[in-house]
């Protein structure tokens, strides 16, 4: 098992909520700890904050750690709409 | 002013706003990271901006909505407190004292507005997408996510212009769980929530005990839902149309939880499992239960597999929120009924008919002595027992903390110490303390420049100091206290101090001193009081030109106050001022020279004795024995001497026996009366400059008596002892 870096690009968005589910999904299986990098998507709705949020529990049923990084748009949203921004580690 | 002046009421509101304002601005700037002094700010902003709303100043609010949002965002923790952001915030406060002063923008004020806000938006990039709200509207917690967050640990932060306010507010539980198909058909829940952000305060629970985990996803349904606490004016056919267009799409319980209307007004609110069961989660039975159980009942139920910790900690918000929301109310209730706001000019009003009360009582009394009508007699005693108590009661409507002026001060010393280069912490003591307001009020310039001349010419340069083994930060220190009827203020810096010697020379030079007087310190301190006196040559922009402490001197004891000075060389100065507590009404012992009647202050009395009784000190000076050491005094009738004819015959006379900061002197009169209270009456400008007098008062009768300036007339005497 190893770590890795998974950098997302692109909006986290409905449209994309599959494919991003995917990645996430299968970054998570392959490693044990994992830092997601949000920092070059432009833009996230709700159904994209569902994804960030579900993936945290998968790899927390997993062991796995995972992590958001750059993520100042997901915890923004969270916030607003009164979730934790789970993932988040950075001030 | 009244309910039919809105603009004035605001007027009057906003400065009382801008003061608070600014006092939370300098005492951040010595904190820097003060929560409670960054809500502050951000308070007096969020209501100002709320009331111009309401009467449309459109400029006012666009401007104040930006300045609030930079602070929302150091508040929410968005953005780091910055030196920046408190300067700008004191720019922006003068500002909005601009727009209120002339509503009409002209171009200069238009642009330092602009100049203003683009500063504060280089500082903030995030301020960028801080629309301009719409006015008219409950703007408490709109704004744009970047903007305003509020997150699940948001709860119960109050707005406090929100809190408490009289116009019916209610608190609604709303339960929105939307269908799994809600993202689908194109809706945007966050839009939902920011149209309920704009009705009121809200506190938004975001649950997820319906999210599977990744692998059992559909990304595009909805498993989020949400617990809503809203307390808006808005009534509950409002709060229903914000869901008018996802009705269908969405499972929605609307119920009101609270209500200022609610007679029911107990702060605790509903226990955990009330809560619970209002909202369908478990039944009456299974709380019972779980309540014998003798454990947590949250811990139980989640156990049990009845609820999930989020629905056990989102009633916990609620009974938390609503037990707050009743706290505040309650507080503002008691206080409104505590308080009510009364124009100043009435309170004159009443003051000073209470005087012209008082005054007329002596009249009464005096007839009532002639008459020697027992039952006249008891009636104006009666009479006099009361109009003492509403005296009181009238006086003490009229006092304010000495806070009031104090406060005024930061933003000075702060701006002046900037423009002198030097580094100064002001110190400030006994805010407390409670003057009449115009005393206060006529105190304002002569503490300014007290204040000023310490600034420029006491504290030195921060480089002189290090040289002098002092700290680079020097201390100016404002206290007040009680001293009987008087209140001592006293400013003290710990900077240069007075040369007394360059005093000694300058006052040679300009004739006030012949250079053979042998002088004590505090006499020669006293000399700076002199009219125009100035030991520096240049004036500078900070204490003014032309104008020195001696118009200081007259000023306070325009208020039948006293100056004194005390200072070390090299260490620093201080200024003693003592004034009377009020000026409305003096109580005065009444005694009379020849034909003339003269009021003593009680305040500076200490005895009467008979002449007659006194022993003379065998000098020719004018001594007495007086408890063991040698008194001065002088005759009444010779210092004013116009038209004395004196008697002759001592047999009758009698020693008043005062004294003013330490100095006593003893008076010698013809004959003394009774205590006299009365309302002190301007002498005018023709006879303001007089020495030993400093009013004027009515006596029962319609003659008029003087007042005498006890303090002018011990030092007068004590300069001439040997």
């Amino acid at each position: 098992m190893s770590s890795d870096v998974l950098q997302i690009t692109g909006p986290l968005t409905i449209d994309q909520a599959s494919p991003l589910a995917n990645s996430l999904l299968a970054a998570i299986e392959k490693n044990d700890s994992l830092d997601v990098d949000l920092g070059e998507s432009e833009s996230i709705d709700l159904a994209g904050v569902q994804v960030l949020l579900s993936a945290t529990i998968a790899a927390e049923q997993r062991g796995v750690s995972l992590r958001y990084l750059r993520a100042e748009r997901y915890r923004s949203l969270c916030e607003y709409s009164g979730f934790q921004p789970l993932g988040v580690t950075e001030p | 002013m009244s309910a039919s002046d809105p603009m004035g009421t605001f007027r009057e509101e906003v400065g009382e706003l801008l003061d608070r304002l600014e006092s939370a601005l300098i005492r951040l700037e010595e904190t820097l990271d003060d929560p409670e002094l960054i809500d502050e700010a951000f308070r007096s902003l969020h209501t100002i901006k709320g009331s111009g709303g309401m009467l449309g100043l459109h400029e006012l609010v666009s401007f104040t909505h930006t300045v609030e949002a930079a602070f929302a965002l150091v508040r929410d923790g968005h953005e780091q407190i910055s030196e920046s952001l408190i300067e700008l915030g004191l720019q922006a406060k003068d500002q909005i004292a601009d727009i209120m002063a002339s509503p009409e923008l002209d171009d200069e004020t238009r642009s330092e507005g602009d100049r203003i806000l683009a500063q504060l938006r280089a500082v903030y990039p995030a301020l960028e997408s801080a629309r301009p709200p719409h006015t008219g509207t409950s703007e408490a917690t709109a704004g744009s996510p970047s903007i305003k967050p509020i997150g699940s640990a948001d709860i119960g932060r109050a707005d406090g212009d929100h809190a408490g306010t009289a116009r019916g507010e209610t608190t609604f539980r709303i339960q929105f769980a939307p269908k799994p198909r809600l993202f689908r058909v194109g809706a945007n829940p966050i839009l939902l929530l920011k149209e309920l952000r704009e009705l009121g305060e809200t506190v938004i629970i975001g649950l997820m005990d319906r999210l599977p985990v990744l692998d059992e996803l559909d990304p595009e349904a909805c498993y989020l839902r949400w617990d809503i606490l809203l307390t808006t004016e808005a009534d509950e056919n409002a709060v229903r149309d914000v869901f008018i267009f996802v009705e269908g799409e969405a499972e929605i319980f609307i119920e009101e939880i609270d209500s200022e209307n609610l007679e029911e007004s107990d702060i605790d609110y509903k226990r955990i499992g009330e809560i619970l069961v209002s909202r369908g989660l478990v039944t009456p039975e299974e709380v019972q239960q779980a309540v014998n159980e003798k454990q947590y009942l949250g811990d139980v139920l989640v156990e049990k597999g009845l609820l999930t910790n989020e629905q056990i900690d989102a009633a916990l918000q609620e009974q938390q929120y609503v037990r707050r929301r009743r706290e505040t109310r309650q507080r503002a209730a008691a206080e409104s009924q505590q308080s009510i706001k009364v124009d100043t000019e009435k309170l004159d009003a009443l003051v000073n008919l209470v005087g012209e009360f008082v005054a007329e009582h002596a009249t009464l009394s005096r007839i009532s002595a002639d008459l020697g009508d027992g039952r006249l007699t008891s009636v104006s005693e009666r009479l006099e027992a009361l109009i003492r108590e509403v005296r009181d009661v009238a006086m003490d409507l009229h006092m304010v903390p000495v806070e009031m002026l104090f406060s005024t001060y930061r933003r000075l010393i702060r701006d002046l110490s900037r423009e002198l280069g030097k580094e100064v912490h002001l110190e400030l003591d006994g805010t407390d303390t409670e003057m009449d307001k115009n005393v206060i009020e006529r105190l304002r310039d002569p503490m300014l420049h007290i204040i000023r001349n310490s600034l420029d010419h006491g504290i030195e340069q921060p480089e002189e100091r290090v040289r002098a083994g002092k700290p680079r930060e020097g201390t100016l220190r404002v206290a007040a206290s009680y001293s009987g009827a008087h209140v001592l203020i006293r400013v003290s810096d710990d900077g240069a101090g007075i040369n007394r010697e360059a005093v000694w020379h300058k006052a040679v030079e300009r004739g006030l001193l012949t250079g053979d007087e042998e002088l004590e310190p505090h006499e020669i301190y006293d000399l700076i009081c002199a009219p125009g006196f100035s030991t520096t040559e240049t004036a500078t922009n900070v204490s003014g030109r032309g104008v020195g402490l001696d118009v200081v001197r007259s000023s306070i004891e325009g208020l039948s106050g006293s100056i004194h000075i005390d200072s070390e060389e090299g260490s620093g100065t201080t200024i003693n001022i003592r004034i009377p507590l009020t000026l409305a009404i003096v109580e005065g012992l009444l005694v009379r020279v020849s034909d003339q009647h003269y009021l003593v202050n009680l305040a500076n009395v200490l005895e009467c004795i008979d002449y007659s009784t006194v022993a003379r000190h065998s000098s020719d000076r004018q001594l007495i024995e007086y408890r063991g050491s040698l008194l001065p005094f002088f005759d009444l009738g010779a210092y004013f001497s116009t038209d004395y004819r004196s008697t002759g015959d001592t047999s009758e006379k009698q020693l008043v026996v005062v004294s003013s900061d330490g100095r006593t002197v003893g008076l010698l009169v013809d004959e003394v009366y009774d205590t006299f209270q009365s309302v002190i009456k301007s002498l005018g400008r023709m006879y303001e400059n007089v020495p030993g007098v400093s009013g004027a008062v009515i006596l029962g009768d319609g003659r008029l008596a003087l007042m005498l300036d006890v303090d002018r007339l011990t030092r007068t005497e004590s300069t001439n002892s040997p």
